[in-house]
């Protein structure tokens, strides 16, 4: 005989493990199948990117690389100060520096974006310009839906909030959201890195 | 007891009993009705089909005077499109996928494992209604004033693009399959971590029956690419909504446009594992049932096991076989022949495995057995024709003709067809209490075969003596006209094989309340889920099973108990 209790909670716990991988990796088939395109577009032109290129003034992205990945950065700190409720002010912090960081990246994306439409890089303007515009809008959407979990996240370890250490099960259910959580942000922001080297790495 | 109670209450009201029910045994049931109401749609459009090859320019009957006024009843040209692209859209992702994946895939793995429920019963929830919403939109597609899709099943840009399809119906497409995507990686999440995390104590992988394989294996692939189908959607969306050029090539020469072969890229990536999604469910069924009812273990079920591992594996490397004719270089071509005349090895491998199972057992034949003893003829012959598509050589011919045609339909569609009706005769039972009436039931496998049979067998013979696909009337060339004949023969045989579906039908809906009360175990089966009265409880099982041998342990001379198989929650005697 088996004592039920604990096999089930068990269940739960690795489930929720397995889980969180195979949406991972959902995410990640998504993104890759993009940037497979992407190659691919890249293998028919004779330059990339394209002449027309040299317009567009690139520090729009490199403002969002920057604040991406100091997003990153801040998420991980609050990721590394969970384990008691000292540490867990310090998290608080860091894991709001990381989601003000992340709205500055999105706004950032919105400037960018009228910026290539003011310049020429309308969506009907060919594959290059078409690659640029819904690639960083798809990457944004997913951006609004990291956002979202990083709020979740942040409500789990708001300060009113004192339970969060009472139950051992409960504690380790909650930190393997919390990881899935900050590992879809840095998954993101190395997807931005990854969209970027495909759109203006010349090939 | 209690405490199983606590966690899976029964239901109280109709709308959380039958509704939004959390239960597996429920969504499943409700996968079943959704399939088989698709099932219908996409053959009846089938039939729409097959009668304008067979007679071109003849009205069809009953009801083609109603569906087409205009024509007096005629099915016209561009309906054709629409009907050949949405029969194969509904018959792929309405009909096999929700009845193989929707329904058995719910309903088997937790009670096969030894579950309560699924991992997340509410994400199984919402996968079903999400599947709901996406055939809301298919459907309303048909309403549109210009029509559905009519660019085929594979929506190859440039007839997926505002340039091809105009009307809003192909927009509507991608939005639906897009939705249908989202539902089935909730499936697959749901799947995939319930078979690893919540398998009954002392289950080991290879105690699982292959019928669980099969559906952890599709799951997998569903869960890898599904969303690679959903990026070439997003981006055809996008070229038809907001007028990017990912898949349209006019411009190119001035301002670097988009690739239509870009998209075919994307959805073979997808396409190609998607034949295996349909078919692994049916071959862990297959597996299963050809040992059950010989009374022998699975002959070498862990090579069985491991060769459907490897094909899935195979699976994903091999997608650049459609695209033999898109000017690809001939080493990539030779590449992908090769990869895809390896998956030939494991399938091999398996299929010899299912004749070991037959060879010497005392077999049975009940309805599910001579479905599935079908499904091993019909998946013979699809395999073997298989390989002339996968040979270049022979590719270049044959490409776009109806032996394609025939190829696919003996695979995707004849073995899935009588696999999924292996599963519900066999699970039948099991999921309503009652029993199916075995005369019909091989009433409607006899009828079924002979039809299915007639008709893509047909289809690989004009297709080879050059008949393309998705022509609304091959026999303006003078050539093909010596092909009506065939022609009229196949649709005969398609009216024969839908009219075979009415003795099923009857028998379902009669057997649901008139059926003689089924037993606990009626195939003398030692799976868990014979374990339990039939139909189930809401908690399945009162307490955890330990699993103690495996599923197939048929005929041990061993055995004192008086029964000739053993329950997977029994010593294995020795
Ligand atoms: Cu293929």
């Amino acid at each position: 005989m088996i004592d039920e209790k604990t096999f089930l909670e068990q269940q739960k716990i690795d489930g929720l493990n397995i889980a969180s991988t195979i949406s991972l990796l959902i995410f990640g088939m998504l993104f890759a199948a993009l940037l497979l395109c992407l190659i691919l577009m890249r293998d028919n032109f004779v330059v990339w990117p394209p002449p027309a290129f040299l317009l567009l003034s690139i520090s729009k992205p490199t403002l969002s690389t920057i604040f991406i990945f100091l997003s990153s950065l801040f998420l991980w700190s609050a990721q590394r100060n969970l384990s008691t409720p000292e540490k867990l002010k310090k998290a608080r912090i860091s894991l709001k520096l990381s989601i003000f960081l992340g709205f500055c990246f999105l706004a950032v994306q919105f400037l960018f974006w009228r910026e290539l439409n003011t310049h020429g890089f309308n969506v009907e303007s060919g594959a290059f310009a078409s690659f640029l515009q819904a690639m960083t809008w798809i990457h944004a959407a997913h951006i609004l839906l990291g956002l979202f979990f990083l709020l979740i996240f942040l409500n789990r370890i708001r300060k009113s909030r004192t339970d969060f250490f009472l139950n051992e099960n409960e504690y380790k259910i909650q930190t393997i959201k919390i990881n899935f959580y900050s590992s879809f942000w840095h998954f993101l922001s190395l997807v931005w890195v990854l969209l970027l080297i495909g759109l203006f790495a010349p090939l | 007891m209690t405490y199983a109670h606590d966690i899976h209450p029964a239901p109280t009201t109709f709308l959380t009993k039958y509704v939004f029910s959390y239960d597996h045994k429920v969504i499943a049931k409700q996968f079943l009705w959704y399939g088989i109401f698709f099932l219908g749609i996409g053959g009846m459009m089938a039939l729409l089909i097959r009668w304008t090859l067979a007679f071109p320019g003849e009205p069809f009957p009953v009801i083609g005077p109603i569906l087409f006024p205009h024509t007096n009843g005629v099915v016209p040209p561009d309906t054709y499109s629409m009907l050949f692209t949405l029969h194969g859209t509904i018959m792929i992702f309405f009909a096999i996928t929700p009845i193989l994946i929707g329904a058995f895939g719910n309903y088997c793995i937790p009670l096969m494992i030894g579950a309560r429920d699924m991992a997340f019963p509410l994400l199984n929830l919402l996968s079903f209604h999400i599947a709901v919403l996406s055939a809301v939109l298919m459907l309303a597609s048909l309403f549109l004033p210009l029509g559905g899709a009519a660019g085929g099943w594979t929506s190859y840009p440039t007839l997926s693009t505002l340039i091809g399809s105009p009307g809003a119906g192909q927009t509507l497409w991608c939005l639906s399959l897009f939705v249908l995507g989202v539902s089935s990686t909730m499936g697959a999440i749901n799947y995939i971590t319930t078979i690893i995390a919540f398998r009954a104590p002392g289950m080991g992988y290879f105690d699982m029956p292959l019928t669980i394989w099969g559906l952890w294996l599709t799951a997998i692939l569903n869960a890898l690419f599904i969303p690679v189908l959903g990026a070439g959607l997003l981006l055809l969306v996008f070229d038809r909504v907001f007028g990017t050029t990912f898949f349209l090539a006019g411009a190119a020469a001035t301002t670097g446009g988009g690739d239509p072969i870009l998209f075919q890229h994307v959805f073979w990536i997808f396409g190609h594992p998607e034949v295996y999604i349909l078919i692994l469910p049916a071959w862990g069924m297959v597996s299963d049932f050809l040992s059950f009812f010989s009374r022998k273990p699975a002959f070498a079920a862990k090579a069985t096991a491991l060769s459907m591992t490897a094909i899935t594996v195979l699976s994903t490397l091999v997608y650049g076989h459609h695209m033999f004719t898109t000017q690809m270089s001939p080493l990539l071509t030779q590449t992908f022949m090769t990869l895809t005349m390896t998956i030939s090895i494991p399938s091999a491998i398996f299929f010899a495995n299912w004749l070991g199972t037959l060879w010497r057992g005392s077999i049975s034949f009940d309805t599910p057995m001579i479905f599935a003893l079908g499904v091993v003829f019909v998946f013979g012959l699809g395999g073997l024709t298989g390989l002339y598509l996968g040979a270049a050589t022979t590719d270049f011919y044959l490409h776009d003709t109806y032996f394609v045609v025939g190829h696919f339909h003996y695979t995707m569609a004849a073995s899935v067809l009588l696999g999924g009706f292996a599963g519900i005769y066999f699970w039948f039972p099991k999921m309503f209490g009652r029993m199916m009436n075995e005369t019909l039931g091989k009433i409607h496998f006899w009828i079924t075969m002979i039809g299915l049979n007639g008709v893509f067998f047909g289809m690989l013979v004009v297709g080879y003596a050059g008949m393309h696909r998705r022509l609304y009337n091959p026999f303006v060339y003078e050539f093909m006209q010596n092909l009506i004949p065939l022609n009229t023969f196949i649709t005969w045989s398609a009216l024969l094989m839908g009219f075979g579906q009415l003795p099923f039908l009857f028998n379902f809906i009669y057997s649901l309340w008139k059926g003689p009360i089924a037993v606990e175990n009626p195939w003398q089966v030692g799976t868990l889920e014979w374990t339990l009265p039939s139909p189930p409880k809401t908690h399945n099982f009162d307490t955890i099973p330990t699993v103690k041998c495996g599923p197939h342990e048929f005929g041990n001379p061993l055995l004192k108990t008086g029964r000739d198989f053993q329950y997977q929650t029994e010593e294995l005697v020795r």
